[in-house]
């Protein structure tokens, strides 16, 4: 041979081996290959490989092509119809062990699925936003002694001058959010008048420009995005608020129509978008053009640089190619030039991902998620389905038994190891179907009954993919889980040892798995109960510690910022009035809601000494009222406001400007500023960094928890300025109150306040209430553990319970003739049961040292903790012990009862 | 099913089998009716009639011996079933029947 033969295309004849009927190949090929030659020798190379390229495609024809065969794993010795039916049946005659193992396998499974959906909800937020990831809010973070406070909060000009200023961002836009009462002007008719949501955390109205529209894209559906937002007194709808407020029509008809804003700013209709499907935090349906608070009264309203406000966030959207560090370094020389020697504040942005999940930058209309509290309850879920499918791992294989026999005839038959092994799995994914089959149908309802706790619009959609990718694989996950080891210890019989009936020995030596199970499973549910434990008992010390004022029996009463300022005033005269209140208090918040924005207070002693100090405004019945304890000095008196000369509650400055005349200082506080002895400090000059004029230490109090109890106690000062106040401290003459009484109090200020704010929404609360929703997250947290326990205890007792009604039965012949010869019913529950009580036992001490480490870690996170007594682990164990010995025991005593004569009677 | 009706290119490739004996197989077959009928026959229409041939059981098929011309691959060999020799007897005989109806005058003049 001069040369190589020249060979046809690899990939042709690989695609003709791919498509092609087995039985047709060989032959086919052949022919394609003589061909070939043929042409080789007649065309030349080229052409050959060229025509043998068309033939292998146009012999791609149905005849030829091989039947779709996927690799089925039901197909083995027997068929799919007969598989089913021999499961069936298995399954009804096993009752016990079928309810067990599917009751138990739901409750895991639809644990799963509700977590799921509720986790891939928090993390669906504002991931659909074109350039997400160019998209940033600006955050500020000021640096104290005790790490860095930081906040989305912004001053109004910071926006606009940002945009003019630096050359990072492609947009920029200030957001100004709201909630007013808005009236719709209808022809002919009175307007129709559309109230506040009332939820400072929800608010859905914003003055927002061009540029926000830049960032963050809508769908129109009338009007222009380029200019709906240019002139001042244009809004932009979305299509569900257009109907809230027009009440029918189409878009169209909507354009140009107008809607009056804090009941005198009307403002046209300049476009109508359609409504975000996806998630997000800006859930935003009224887009006012930003440019109408300059040329309307809103302007009086803007404090310039010197208010960080808490409804004023700014979003931006990098250049393209920029990375947010090179932004970044552009924003220290810009806050520069606006706010003077104040070096302590840095500006940052915060990456739109972030925004759902970061606690620390409240907005008033998002909702946070807590990312840990999301991890734990994944672990949680996969606990409790492991759980489920130990149970179906330790029935399986205790029923082996019973199945010894069957294995055995099967194999002398001919089954090969592998079709016995599919013939199990497949009963297990049966099983495992059926259980997801009902989670999924309990899922929507559990999820509604779980309301308080999974937020609004987690649901089950039956259409979405990712409910089927999920169901699917968790399907195969708790088959091959649950499945795979019965599967091989079943199809291990020798059918030599099975057939002549020695199977039961050769299985009872082999059980220190399904020990090791049942102890994996009670430690979980230990810990989970010791878990309980701990977290009620660190809630119930953190709301029944005292904090150092009083807290029953006072109604707190949220006031409108916008009134004019003596109405207070004449608000809390009125209410003092009703019978039942006993004191009456205005002021800027209740002693646990002490606000630490930078706010600082100055000493010019020895030394100059400044400390960081959260305040509230009080006035002189706040001290009475909460029963908060002066150790030094003296209460605020009226003289206090009236040596200003003029009463702030006529005029209107804000607080900023106002000096304080009057100070008390908690001890802490006293003693920060170089006070050993509280009384030292009365009658010495301070100031705050507000307005920086001095004004006297009148009195010092007790140290209170002026913090929830995850922070230590801080310096903190009150300071007397009566107006100034949004909230009104009531409190009632008694505890114990009846409930008629209280109700009659509960409207009458009701009527008292819409008297003097009929506009207003009126929100009160009592304060014991609001205390405890500081403790929201831990509540949760209690919750969430409450459930998980109650979940992994029935679980793993249905476990038991099956084990042991199945130990039972295999026994009761034993049982007959250990009657017979002289046991009495004790004697026998003892032996029956102890074998588990002793597993639960083992579990007891396997759980407490991780149950113990874990609580630790928790409690870590308070600066005020509960202690972990040993007795915890005690009563935990003591009853898991006894919740096992009460499921065992049932089946114990009725076989223990059984009249042997019966199980004797028959061989 | 079309019974053992056989279509024109069938019936070709029937005779071909027959006439081929034991060395019928699809190149040599599609050879052989490429001369003999004076058309181009492509080897897809050969194993199309081939597959529905057997279908119809009139021809039935045995693996042979493997050749370097065809890459290793063994020869599929064809023979014609008694189904097929009878359908084929029987088309000749429709056709002689017809032919001798035809009187000699009358095919002259056309």
């Amino acid at each position: 041979m001069k040369e190589k033969m020249p060979e046809p295309p690899k990939w042709a004849t690989r695609f003709l081996t791919w498509y092609c009927r087995p039985t047709l190949l060989e032959d086919l090929q052949g022919d394609l290959n003589e061909y070939f030659h043929r042409n080789v020798r007649e065309r030349g190379a080229s052409s050959a490989r060229l025509i043998y390229i068309i033939d292998v495609l146009k012999f791609f024809r149905p005849y030829i092509i091989r039947k779709p065969s996927f690799s089925n794993p039901l197909k083995g010795k027997i068929t799919m119809k007969k598989q089913l039916l021999f499961t069936l049946r298995r399954l009804s005659r096993h009752k016990l062990t079928a309810g067990i193992n599917i009751l138990g396998l739901t409750l895991g499974i639809l644990s799963c699925l509700v977590i799921f959906l509720y986790v891939s909800f928090e993390f669906s937020y504002d991931k659909f936003h074109a350039d997400a990831g160019r998209i940033y809010r600006v955050i500020v973070s000021a640096a104290k002694k005790n790490g860095s406070h930081g906040s989305a909060d912004m001053t109004s000009p910071l926006g606009p001058d940002l945009r003019r200023e630096t050359s990072a961002f492609s947009a920029v836009t200030s957001l100004h959010t709201d909630d007013t009462r808005v009236l719709v002007p209808i022809t002919g008719k009175p307007a129709r008048v559309i109230p506040t949501i009332g939820d400072d955390e929800r608010q859905h109205i914003t003055f927002a420009d061009s540029d926000y529209l830049k960032i963050f894209h809508y769908r129109w559906l009338a009007g222009n995005p380029a200019t709906a937002l240019q002139k001042p007194f244009s809004v932009v709808l979305t299509e569900s608020e257009a109907q809230r407020y027009f009440q029918g029509g189409q878009p169209e008809d909507w354009m140009g129509r107008s809607i009056v804003y804090y009941d005198s700013l009307p403002v046209a209709v300049t476009g109508i978008v359609k409504d975000w499907d996806h998630n997000s935090d800006l859930g935003f349906r009224d887009l006012i053009s930003y440019n109408t608070i300059e040329h309307s009264f809103l302007q009086k309203d803007m404090e310039g640089w010197n208010l960080w406000a808490g409804n004023v966030n700014v979003y931006v959207k990098l250049a393209p190619g920029t990375t947010p560090a090179q932004a970044e370094q552009q924003l220290p020389s810009f806050l520069q030039r606006h706010i003077q020697a104040n070096g302590k504040a840095v500006l940052s942005l915060q990456p739109l991902a972030d925004i759902h999940f970061n606690g620390e930058y409240a907005d008033r209309y998002g909702r946070r998620a807590h990312k840990p509290t999301l991890y734990a309850l994944t672990g949680i879920a996969l606990f409790i389905l492991v759980i489920a499918a130990i149970n179906f791992i330790n029935l399986s294989t205790a029923q082996s038994i019973l199945r010894a026999r069957e294995v055995g005839v099967r194999k002398v038959l001919g089954s090969s190891r592998g079709s016995l092994v599919r013939q199990f799995l497949n009963e297990t994914g049966i099983i495992v179907t059926s259980a997801m089959v009902l989670a999924l149908l309990l899922a929507n309802p559990t999820i509604r009954a779980l309301h308080g706790f999974i937020p609004e619009g987690v649901r089950l959609h039956i259409g979405d993919v990712y409910t089927w990718i999920f169901a699917g694989s968790t399907i195969l996950v708790t088959c091959l889980l649950a499945g795979w080891y019965p599967a091989r210890a079943i199809s291990s019989f020798l059918p030599v040892i099975t057939l002549r009936g020695q199977g039961v020995q050769q299985l009872n030596s082999k059980s220190y798995l399904r020990k090791s199970l049942i102890v994996f499973q009670f430690t979980v549910s230990l810990i989970f109960i010791i878990g309980t434990m701990m977290v009620g008992r660190q809630i119930r010390y953190m709301l029944n510690t005292d904090l150092g004022f009083k807290k029953d029996a006072i109604v707190t009463i949220g006031l409108p910022w916008d009134q004019p300022k003596d109405r207070k005033i004449v608000l809390a005269t009125g209410i003092r009035r009703l019978a039942g209140v006993q004191e009456v208090s205005v002021n800027t918040g209740s002693p646990e809601a002490a606000s630490h924005g930078g706010t600082g207070i100055e000493y010019n002693g020895k030394t100059h000494t400044k400390i960081d100090a959260g305040f509230v405004q009080i006035d002189p019945d706040y001290i009475p009222l909460y029963e908060l304890a002066l150790v030094a000095g003296r209460n605020f008196t009226i003289a206090d406001t009236a040596r200003r000369g003029s009463d702030p509650a006529s005029g209107d400055p804000g607080p900023a400007q106002t000096p304080f005349r009057a100070f008390i200082l908690n001890e802490t506080a006293a003693r920060a500023l170089g006070f050993n002895n509280p009384a030292d400090a009365v009658g010495q000059q301070v100031s705050s960094g507000f307005s920086g004029i001095p004004g006297p230490v009148v009195g010092v109090v007790r140290d209170f928890h002026s913090q929830n109890l995850h922070e230590k106690i801080q310096p903190f000062f009150f300071t007397e300025q009566r107006a100034a106040g949004g909230t009104l401290s009531i409190k009632l003459s008694s505890a114990t109150l009846p409930a008629v009484q209280v109700k009659t109090l509960m409207t009458e200020l009701e009527t008292s306040f819409k008297k003097i704010y009929p506009a207003s929404v009126f929100q009160a609360r009592f304060f014991d209430e609001s205390l405890a929703r500081l403790y929201r997250q831990e509540q949760q947290t209690a919750e969430i553990m409450n459930i998980a326990m109650g979940i992994a205890i029935f679980i793993s007792c249905m476990g038991l319970f099956g084990l042991a009604a199945f130990t039972a039965n295999q026994r009761t012949r034993e049982i007959g003739i250990r009657k017979v010869l002289g046991a009495n019913v004790p004697q026998l529950v003892s032996m029956l049961s102890r074998q588990f009580i002793l597993l639960v036992m083992l579990s007891t001490l396997i759980a407490a040292p991780i149950a113990g480490w874990g609580m630790h870690m928790w409690l870590e996170d308070f600066a005020y903790q509960t202690s972990m007594p040993w007795w915890i682990y005690v009563v935990a164990g003591a009853v898991a012990v006894a919740i096992a010995l009460v499921t065992v025991s049932f089946q114990a005593i009725r076989a223990a009862m059984a009249n042997p004569v019966r199980s004797l009677r028959s061989e | 099913m079309k019974g053992t009706h056989l279509g024109e290119f069938e019936e070709l490739v029937l005779l071909t089998i027959a006439s081929l004996v034991n060395s019928a197989y699809s190149v040599a077959i599609c050879d052989e009716l490429s001369k003999h009928a004076d058309r181009i026959v492509k080897l897809g229409v050969v194993h199309a009639v081939l597959h529905r041939l057997e279908e119809k059981a009139l021809i039935k098929s045995e693996l042979g011996e493997a050749s370097a011309t065809r890459g290793g691959k063994r020869k599929r060999f064809y023979t014609l079933t008694t189904a097929g020799k009878a359908s084929l007897l029987r088309s000749k005989e429709i056709r002689d029947t017809l032919w001798q109806k035809i009187p000699n005058l009358t095919l002259n003049r056309i």
